[in-house]
């Protein structure tokens, strides 16, 4: 009867040092409790304990900061849902309403506007970063695919978002943008119908793109979250092939440890300390692999780099949603001689490419953006070498920048529009 | 119970999953593609003509903006009308021009400017001439005209229905 009894308590409370005499200890009684029915105690270990390289911390806190940005977007969207009303006759107005009647309201919009905005140049350098560091090599081809679907449901929830308050400048966008599909060989005016619920854009227009922005984006988006991250963890500090030759290897000289001297996965974590990861893949292979030198935990070592840039993100955003906001001009109309549509400066390389494009190129221009993503597609499946430092990939660089500085040439072409001049 | 039993029950357990499955993912999406692909099924819009004024008000050679309401091409439900611009013209032979001014390439806004003589887009640079012909720029088509018609009594009437498809 006792041996049943002892077996059936909980290791905490039966340790008999343990006493309901403080709030702690019964707090450390509640939390056994939940252990031994969730398993909380072995996932919030894994979550915060992981070793994350010494090396690039602070480069490594721009997921987390795009991660935040896009948690900012999803809390401003939401509370906009009871701000704006998704309809030609009525969204302008409700917009126009809050100015002067809800200045709190104007804040939630000016921070969905720049947090778009800072989400935008944030992601781009994550991206960046990733490019440079030869992120995206095996085992990692799948995370940077992930991240390629990130990037253009991102782009996609932006210039959905451009479209809803109905005002000149969402309406002319809506109308160019909705009419870029009908570029497409044969099916193209079939496309621009769909999305626009008709011939020319209008209401239905306008409910197809709120939807598709506010809901089928938005669940691509934390479902492609949801894999990016299940990814990144899975494959821990130990992410790339070969992590350290020439340049690295001199700056971190590690010996690569053969598969049969590592320390078993079962061993016991002694008290205090955290729990070995595996440090090589689950699946022995022929190539090496090697492990960075020095490693911090996560949580708090990262967390702390992570928790300051996110501040200054989330500050700007602050910061330019209140004291700027966000635009709202004369309400749409087609009856129009003097407006001038301009686009996004997101948007901006690819609408120079359509003032440079004569009527003959103007398909092929339209398949320049999905030409560059094709490129982003298979970056993982071409730069297949075992070299990760930028300085001995020229050609993978040399591609990149080429591309960068193509899309900044289009952008300071266009630039004099974005100001009128 | 032989192993051929075994098998088959096992094999009929996977093709009613899959089964079920295929009926359940039907259901959800024959209406929402149904929905989704409506407006290319959507009956043909009635035409409507309406007056933009008398031919003999309209000036010689120089292209005058005015505005013209149409209910909504396929949005029915909205008690909105679309304003639409017509740009009117009339040349010395006698012919009438009442273009749009949806640009062929991207529908923007097109505006006469009398300095240059010319229809511009201001977004991406397309120029037409007073007839909308393309003399400049991207776009792929001339200046579209609302179709239009001259009554007995000499009004000009223009009606919801432009005289190509834009592309």
């Amino acid at each position: 009867m006792s041996e049943n009894r002892r077996r059936l308590t909980d290791p905490v409370t039966s340790d008999s040092q343990v006493r309901v005499r403080s709030l702690r200890g019964l707090s450390r009684i509640a939390y056994a409790w939940l252990d031994e029915r969730t398993g909380i105690r072995s996932m919030v270990r894994k979550g915060l304990y992981e070793a994350v390289p010494r090396r690039g911390a602070w480069a490594y806190t721009l997921g987390s900061a795009t991660l935040l940005l896009i948690v900012n977007q999803l809390i401003t969207g939401i509370f906009l849902t009871m701000i704006y009303v998704p309809s030609t006759t009525e969204g302008w107005e409700s917009l126009n309403w809050i100015r002067g009647h809800d200045e709190f309201a104007s804040i939630v919009r000016g921070m969905h506007l720049w947090g778009a905005y800072v989400l935008l140049f944030v992601l781009g350098l994550h991206m960046v970063r990733t490019f440079f560091s030869g992120s995206y090599k095996r085992p990692r081809e799948t995370n940077w695919l992930s991240g390629v679907v990130l990037f253009v449901l991102v782009l996609g929830l932006s210039i959905t978002g451009a479209m809803l308050p109905w005002d000149q400048a969402a309406y002319w966008t809506a109308v160019v943008v909705t009419n870029i599909p009908s570029y497409t060989p044969i099916i193209g005016i079939y496309l621009r119908t769909l999305w626009r619920g008709g011939e020319f854009a209008g209401p239905i227009t306008l409910l197809r793109t709120y939807g598709i922005h506010i809901w089928i984006l938005p669940a691509l988006l934390f479902a492609f979250i949801g894999i990016h991250l299940y990814l990144l963890r899975k494959h821990a500090e130990f992410g790339s092939y070969v992590n350290y030759r020439g340049f690295f290897r001199t700056l971190h000289p590690r010996p690569v440890i053969p598969p049969a001297e590592q320390p078993a996965l079962s061993e016991p974590v002694p008290p205090g300390q955290r729990e070995l990861e595996p440090p090589y893949p689950g699946v022995p292979t022929d190539d090496e692999w090697a492990a960075p030198l020095e490693t911090d935990d996560f949580y708090p070592d990262q967390t702390f780099k992570d928790a300051v840039v996110s501040l200054i993100c989330i500050a700007i955003v602050f910061a330019f949603g209140i004291g700027i906001g966000a635009p709202l001009e004369a309400a749409a109309t087609q009856n129009t001689t003097t407006y001038t549509p301009v686009p996004e400066w997101f948007y901006l390389p690819l609408d120079q490419l359509l003032v440079l494009a004569p009527k003959q190129l103007i398909s092929l221009a339209l398949w320049v953006p999905l030409f560059g993503l094709l490129l982003l597609v298979i970056l993982p499946f071409v730069d297949r070498g075992r070299e990760r430092n930028p300085f001995e990939r020229p050609a993978v660089m040399i591609v990149g920048g080429l591309i960068v500085l193509f899309m900044l040439v289009l952008t300071a072409l266009g630039s004099g529009r974005l100001f009128n001049l | 119970m032989s192993p051929d039993r075994r098998l088959s029950r096992r094999r009929f357990n996977l093709l009613g999953t899959q089964a079920a499955g295929a009926a359940i993912v039907s259901a959800f999406l024959a209406p929402i593609v149904g929905w989704a692909l409506s407006p290319l099924f959507q009956p043909r819009p009635t035409y409507v003509w309406r007056s933009i004024g008398r031919v003999d008000d309209i000036p010689l050679l120089t292209p005058t903006a005015r505005s013209v309401e149409f209910p909504h091409s396929s949005q029915a439900w909205t008690p909105e009308l679309d304003r639409w611009i017509v740009y009117v013209v009339r040349y010395p032979g006698g012919g009438l021009g009442t273009f749009s001014n949806i640009c062929t390439h991207m529908q923007c806004p097109v505006r006469w400017e009398p300095a240059i003589g010319l229809f511009l887009c201001p977004c991406h640079g397309g120029l037409y001439n007073i007839y909308g012909t393309n003399v400049g720029g991207p776009p792929p088509l001339p200046l579209p005209q609302w179709i239009h018609r001259i009554g007995p009594d000499g009004t000009v009437m223009v009606q919801d229905r432009l005289d190509e498809e834009l592309p």
